[in-house]
């Protein structure tokens, strides 16, 4: 039974610190890419007052906290 | 030379064995005969010594710690609820010795110089502590000692039916002992002892078949319904149950008398049978009495009077299904126990034991064959000391205490024991000296789950200090930020992780930014984030207080490699809804963070079998201890009786 148990223990106690070690590097949960690019061509359709263009992508596209804030 | 000396009621001849002879009893009509210091011959009432329960009998030879030994003379005394005996020893070499032989107990004995301090027999109690010569000692009896008789030849002279107070003392740790008596008259005579193995005394041949039970062959018969009594041979019994009528007899007489009698239609509820054999300590032991005891609070416990020939007596102490393997042991605790607290610790030879409880039991229902006189309504006061899974016990009826080392043993221990194959009843209790058992699984998985909790531990806060490397900082003014600006070029390599840093000296303001991270080539943003910090301070009350952060980090996947830029839009204010202070945002981006969530989660999932095992133990302690330290009668404190 000791030796089920030591046995059970290593595969279980491996497994689980093994994913964590991977998880952690790997990046396992964070919040990734846009479903779809955002050209900044179409964005930026402001003017600067010097007569060149203006970038105003946040000016632009209204989004609703869809990014990432995770910690670590 | 040898003096011959003739019995003066018989003629019978006898050769005095050493010069400081002064009684003997007649080999031939059991006449004590003594002498005064005039030599003038005395004789005095016939000494019939009952056969007893001895290891040494007259006349044997052997070696004595390595010398050789002719018994020459036995005094018997009875203390009231038993005997003990004296034996006089001829050693080769010229000496002589005093063996005292109680139960199957034997022990050296040694003359001492009476100590004129030594207090009266009246200011005798037990539990009295006493300092002679170099050793500490604590009275554990005190009675007035009868003279049963004698037999051979005796330095000093003792008649049959002369009494004396005496009390017996041990050094604390058991090893040695000590008698006083006191003489009418005189100062008590002292003799100090230590335990003698037995080992350290041989004994030539067997002794003669008349040395069995005193009863033995003979037809006793129940005074109480006049039932034939049977008599256990080749022990000392002093109490016989008749299994009949239920009359506890007292057996020390010539004649059987009854000293008490079981409830009729009671049912004790012993598990094991009189005569029932069970292996202990890898002897066979035979169940001789059966005792049912009940204490203050109407708790029952049960006991079991195992006895081997060799090996004398074991008590099995029963109680809600669990099982106590108990001997005598003559070692006393440092501390009078009936004066201590719940979970006090007090040393015993050496171990720590724990207080565990006091109280008194009251003898219910007796059964079998005793080697000491009990009869129902028979009370004792107990204190229980634990070192699971041993229990020491103190008993004491105010005239005696006795002292037991116990060992827990399991119903199925005890079972097998007995060779009872049914399984015992399960028990839910938890016995004041039972051990906490871990399975052998359990253990293992406690050690490895143990071990890679650590293990996850280092690697959680190693994982705190992997922040990467750092692939741009730069700090924006806010006449930047609060419109929108891009970030310098940076170039993302293959690593997972990413983080994006934020720091700002705020007080008493705000700042939230949106940013997105732009694909350099394709200028298009792939990603998006946002962040707050918030810093306020103030004093309040005289005290300084300060809530909130100057800096934030966020985690995000790694886009592919490639150079990137971030776009940066931030809203910033202070107070309740103040303007902008324009403090500057500082932003710093690195990759190859390791994560630390996952090696917490995994620190508390190795941790899970550990904990649940402390846990478990912490419970079972409880309730090992809840008896005594949540119950409201038992207030802890000690009795007014001086003595126990």
């Amino acid at each position: 039974m000791r030796w089920i148990g030591l046995l059970f223990g290593l595969v279980v106690f491996t497994g689980v610190t093994g994913g964590a070690y991977l998880a952690s590097a790997r990046g396992w949960g964070l919040s990734g890419m846009l479903d779809k690019p955002i050209s900044i061509r179409q964005q930026s359709v402001g003017r600067s007052r010097h007569g060149g263009p203006m970038f105003l992508y946040f000016g632009t596209r209204r989004h609703y906290g869809g990014g990432f804030r995770g910690g670590k | 030379m040898a003096r011959e000396l003739r019995c003066p009621n018989c003629g019978g001849d006898h050769t005095l064995v050493n010069p400081g002879i002064s009684m003997l009893v007649c080999d031939y009509c059991k006449t004590v005969v003594y002498w005064d210091e005039e030599t003038a011959l005395k004789t005095g009432q016939q000494s019939i010594l009952p056969e007893g329960d001895t290891r040494l009998f007259m006349h044997a030879t052997g070696k004595l710690m390595g010398r050789g030994y002719e018994v020459i003379g036995h005094l018997r005394y009875d203390h009231g609820r038993g005997t003990w005996d004296e034996w006089y020893l001829q050693l080769d070499d010229g000496g002589v010795a005093w063996l005292s032989e109680d139960g199957r107990q034997l022990s050296l004995e040694r003359f001492m110089r009476p100590d004129p301090n030594l207090p009266p027999p009246e200011q005798l109690q037990v539990g009295l502590q006493l300092t002679m010569g170099d050793a500490h000692y604590s009275v554990r009896e005190v009675g007035t000692a009868v003279c049963v008789g004698g037999q051979g030849q005796l330095p000093f002279t003792v008649l049959p039916g002369e009494r004396y107070p005496y009390a017996d003392l041990a050094s604390m740790d058991g090893t040695r002992f000590a008698t006083l008596e006191y003489d009418e008259g005189r100062a008590p005579r002292c003799f100090t002892g230590e335990v003698l193995g037995h080992d350290q005394l041989s004994v030539d041949d067997e002794p003669p078949p008349s040395t069995a039970g005193a009863h033995e062959g003979r037809h006793i018969k129940c005074p109480n319904c006049d039932a034939p009594l049977e008599v256990t041979g080749a022990r000392e019994v002093q109490t016989q149950v008749c299994e009949y009528c239920g009359a506890q007899n007292d057996m020390t007489g010539p004649e059987a008398r009854v000293m008490g009698v079981n409830p009729e239609g009671f049912d004790p509820g012993f598990v094991f049978e009189i005569g029932q054999a069970g292996t202990f300590r890898g002897q066979r032991y035979e169940v001789c009495g059966r005792m049912l005891y009940e204490d203050d609070e109407g708790y029952q416990a049960r006991e079991y009077l195992l006895h081997n020939p060799n090996e004398g007596y074991l008590w099995l102490a029963s109680e809600s299904g669990h099982y106590l393997l108990n001997r005598p042991t003559q070692q006393a605790p440092a501390y009078d126990p009936f004066r201590m607290q719940p979970k006090q610790r007090v040393s015993v030879a050496g171990s720590t034991f724990q207080f565990y409880e006091w109280g008194t039991s009251r003898l219910v229902y007796v059964d079998g064959a005793l080697p000491w006189q009990a009869k129902t309504g028979d009370t004792n006061h107990y204190a229980d000391l634990i070192a699971p899974p041993r229990m020491f016990q103190v008993e004491s009826d105010g005239q005696e205490v006795e002292y037991f080392i116990g060992e827990y043993m399991t119903p199925q221990e005890v079972y097998t024991a007995f060779g009872i194959e049914d399984r015992p009843p399960t028990v839910w209790s938890v016995h004041p000296a039972q051990p906490f058992r871990r399975g052998p699984v359990a253990k293992i998985l406690m050690l490895v789950g143990g071990l890679f909790a650590l293990a996850n531990l280092g690697l959680l806060l190693w994982s705190m200090g992997q922040g990467g490397h750092e692939l741009l900082e730069q700090t924006f003014m806010a006449s930047s930020y609060l419109k929108e600006c891009v970030s310098r070029p940076f170039t993302v390599g293959p690593e997972a992780v990413m983080s994006m840093r934020i720091d700002a000296p705020l007080n008493n303001s705000w700042l939230a930014c949106d940013v997105a991270l732009l694909d350099d080539k394709s200028q298009s943003v792939i990603a998006e984030a946002d962040a707050e910090i918030s810093y306020y301070q103030g004093v309040e009350g005289g005290e300084s207080w300060s809530e909130g952060s100057r800096s934030s980090t966020t985690y995000f996947k790694a886009p592919p490699s490639g150079t990137y830029r971030l776009i940066l839009k931030a809203s910033a204010g202070s107070g309740e809804a103040g303007m902008a202070r324009g403090e500057p945002l500082t932003i710093r981006v690195a990759q190859g963070a390791v994560l630390s969530r996952f090696f917490l989660v995994a620190f508390i999932i190795t941790l899970l079998v550990p904990l649940f095992e402390i846990v478990r133990q912490v419970l079972f302690e409880k309730r090992r201890w809840a008896p005594v330290t949540e119950d409201d009668d038992d207030d802890g404190s000690s009795w007014d009786d001086d003595s126990y």
